[in-house]
């Protein structure tokens, strides 16, 4: 097997998929001739020509309105935002047609589509580059989110996305794009949308986090090595639909219960996890659900934003807090 | 001289090729004109210089691949320091000329992109998370701190409520607390504006504030009173005090009441008792410690009378004063405070006709003692002038009645009434 960083794998279950299905299409602002402003789809237009790799203009509302009419007639268009800040000027089309086809043609057809743009900060960029928009899309019912954490899970979810019927929001946590390799089976596999992962089991607390966050996550455990405290570490992996059980199966084993986002905090997804335990586990808990997040502001630009981000030191202090509660 | 590293140039780019170098080292260049063109991912960035100088060291021929921290270019800018980098970052703009369309291994043109080769330890799906029962037993947050705060293993507990929830009485009975307080009572802080001044209660004082408080927390109280007329007991007293003057024994009243109320208390043992709350038990004394309330300057103090039912009443007087006299003075022992079965309180020693006297926990009742005086009583249809006690009687509800505690009193009344009785018990 070949080790793979995380947006080689991507590039590679994209390539596998345009490979084998000549209905999908991989198009954004940049995608085509220059491989994507972090080479993500690079190589795919000189493999697969530009009628199916292409550049579109800056117009965001035109990649995600015209991914829908891609769709209905027949394509499977793999749309990409080039920054998760600049998914707003393709809000509407997403949220008020992509996200309803099922629903209004009563079941009758779906949009075998996937939007794909990079999410999250900590690499310096500057404003509108660095955002976490789970909350934004999640939310939005007839929408699947997916996030991978690792290479793996990347090519794995990728392929479930572009094979599903219905719309799905793949986020690319940028932060660890490059950020170590894996090895990544040359054959094409599934990950099932809306499966979370355990990635390190444990006893004494159970950690949900997603994304560049599962390896802040792990540096935590890391400083915690000699403190004698069994982590849970889960992948949530899929934004919507929210695994539960595996959430839920965990926290009654665990009793203690820690989200850690790098999204703001106010309404994120770590409120609606910790609303899932409460709601479902709340008599095996033996601490009060806590979540770690960003603070409620506009990320911040290169010289802050490392005063921002989540740090495995704060990760770290919650568990010990919790574990001690 | 001036070290132009290949660094942030604003957006991070990580690594370059050199791709044309607009001069050569001796040629003289001025700030902001184009040094050198880097090739990324996908852009040519143009470097601009930061200073005016000379090129005296060129990083790389053309073609070289550098990486961000490597000397691009060494410039004689005049100055023998250094300048800092940060003054160059902003000046700097990358420019999208010849586009790249490959590049894999070049990482972003936005943002500094963290590059590592560390290897993740590999996926494994097939090993799924297996769903391991849960061991923990249902409880609400609000028990599950009830049990810790009672030092009770939750886990241990067997719950009553739905599906086997642990609830809070669970917890009572497991700690063998059950009718603990279920919430220990706040302080109350006392906030006086005026003319105030502070001054720490003595230890006796607190003792006496946990005594008092406690009593009043864990006993339902209730208080019965009479009064009775002593005429006979007060000629008797009047015509053997002197003989025991003459023996150095002040005979008072106590003496006799402290005699009555030791064979009420043997016709009626539950009086000299305690109830146990956690047993559910009630726990009858063999023994008869008769307590009395002893006003000190310090405050009040009960020290007893150990084994007043073998005493006499000159015995008893004898000792009362002894007692009263140590304590006053402070003197009195440890083990004469402790053990009491059954208390009397002496209003009439504040000139008071009666009260409702506090129990001394854990006993069930006492006794209080109003100022015996000479009152108008009507005596077989006559009014006469008649030497009265008043007496009032404090029990603990949960385990004495009311008409019990008349009963109790009515075997008080009726020894002192008729003195003799005293003598022939």
């Amino acid at each position: 097997m070949a080790l793979l960083t995380l947006l080689d794998a991507i590039n590679q279950a994209l390539d596998q998929k345009m490979s084998e299905d000549s209905r999908v299409v991989v198009y954004g602002e940049d995608a085509g001739y220059e491989g994507g402003v972090f080479r993500v789809t690079a190589g795919l237009q000189k493999k697969y020509g530009e009628d199916r790799v292409f550049d579109t203009p800056i117009a965001e509302a035109a990649i995600t309105g015209s991914a829908i009419g891609m769709a209905i007639n027949g394509l499977i268009p793999v749309a990409e935002i080039q920054f998760d800040g600049f998914v707003f000027p393709g809000y509407t089309e997403i949220v008020t047609h992509m996200a309803r086809y099922r629903n209004r043609t009563r079941g009758g057809y779906g949009l075998p589509l996937v939007v794909r743009f990079p999410v999250g900060g900590g690499i310096r960029a500057l404003e509108h580059h660095s955002e976490s928009i789970e909350t934004l899309l999640g939310h939005i019912p007839g929408l699947k989110v997916v996030i991978p954490s690792t290479p793996y899970d990347a090519k794995g979810l990728m392929i479930s996305a572009i094979e599903d019927p219905d719309p799905v929001i793949f986020m690319e946590p940028k932060r660890i794009y490059r950020a170590g390799k894996q090895e990544v089976p040359e054959d094409m596999y599934r990950i099932p949308i809306g499966k979370a992962k355990v990635v390190k089991e444990g006893t004494d607390v159970t950690v949900v986090a997603w994304g560049a966050m599962i390896r802040e996550t792990e540096k935590a455990m890391k400083q915690l090595e000699d403190q004698n405290i069994s982590v849970e570490l889960i992948d949530l992996r899929s934004i919507n639909p929210i695994d539960e059980e595996t959430i839920i199966n965990s926290v009654k084993k665990t009793g203690r219960f820690i989200v850690v986002q790098e999204a703001v905090k106010s309404y994120g997804p770590g409120a609606e996890l910790i609303s899932l335990v409460n709601e479902k586990a709340f008599l095996y808990l033996e601490a009060a659900p806590a979540r770690v997040t960003g603070f409620d502001i506009t990320v911040p630009l290169t010289k802050g934003e490392m005063y921002h981000f989540v740090s495995p030191e704060r990760i770290a202090h919650q568990i010990k807090r919790t574990v001690e509660f | 001289m001036y070290d132009f590293k290949f660094a942030d140039i604003g957006e991070g780019i990580h690594e370059g090729k050199i791709l044309k170098w607009s001069f050569k080292v001796g040629d003289k260049v001025k700030e902001g004109e184009t040094l050198v063109v880097v090739e990324t991912d996908k852009v040519n960035a143009e470097l601009p210089s930061p200073v005016d100088g000379i090129i005296k060291k060129l990083g790389g021929k053309e073609g070289d691949m550098i990486e961000v921290g490597d000397t691009i270019v060494i410039i004689d800018d005049g100055s023998s320091e250094e300048i800092k980098e940060d003054k160059k970052e902003e000046k700097k703009e990358e420019k999208k000329e010849e586009p790249l369309s490959e590049g894999e291994n070049a990482p972003s043109v936005i943002g500094a992109l963290e590059v590592t080769s560390e290897v993740m330890a590999s996926s494994d799906e097939s090993s799924s998370h297996k769903d391991i029962e849960s061991k923990k037993v249902l409880a609400t947050p609000v028990a599950r701190k009830l049990a810790k705060d009672m030092g009770v293993d939750i886990q241990t507990i067997k719950g009553s409520g739905e599906h086997g929830r642990v609830m809070k009485e669970d917890i009572y009975q497991a700690s063998e607390q059950k009718l603990a307080p279920k919430v220990e009572r706040q302080k109350v802080s006392v906030s006086v504006q005026g003319d105030v001044e502070y001054v720490p209660i003595t230890k006796l004082r607190k003792a006496i504030v946990n005594s008092m408080t406690k009593a009043k927390d864990i006993i339902p109280h209730s208080t019965i009173m009479d009064e009775i007329v002593i005429d006979k007991l007060v000629d008797l007293r009047n015509r053997v005090k002197e003989q025991a003057a003459a023996e150095n024994i002040k005979l008072t009243y106590m003496a006799f009441i402290i005699k009555a109320v030791v064979l009420a208390l043997k016709e009626y043992p539950f009086f000299n008792a305690s109830y146990d709350e956690v047993k559910e038990q009630m726990v009858y004394k063999k023994f008869y410690n008769i307590g009395m309330a002893v006003d000190t300057k310090d405050g009040l103090i009960v020290p007893n009378i150990k084994d007043a039912d073998q005493k006499s009443i000159l015995e008893l007087a004898r000792e009362i004063r002894g007692v009263a006299d140590r304590t006053i003075e402070r003197k009195v022992q440890l083990h004469e405070l402790q053990n009491t079965t059954f208390s009397i309180t002496n209003f009439g020693a504040s000139d008071l006709i009666s009260g409702t006297p506090i129990i001394n926990h854990p006993e069930v009742a006492i006794l209080g003692v109003g100022k015996i005086s000479q009152r108008a009583m009507v005596i077989d249809g006559e009014i006469k002038a008649a030497y009265v006690l008043p007496l009032s009687l404090s029990i603990d509800h949960r385990v004495i009645d009311g008409a019990d505690a008349g009963r109790f009193l009515t075997k008080i009344k009726s020894l002192l009434k008729e003195p003799m009785m005293l003598l022939l018990n």
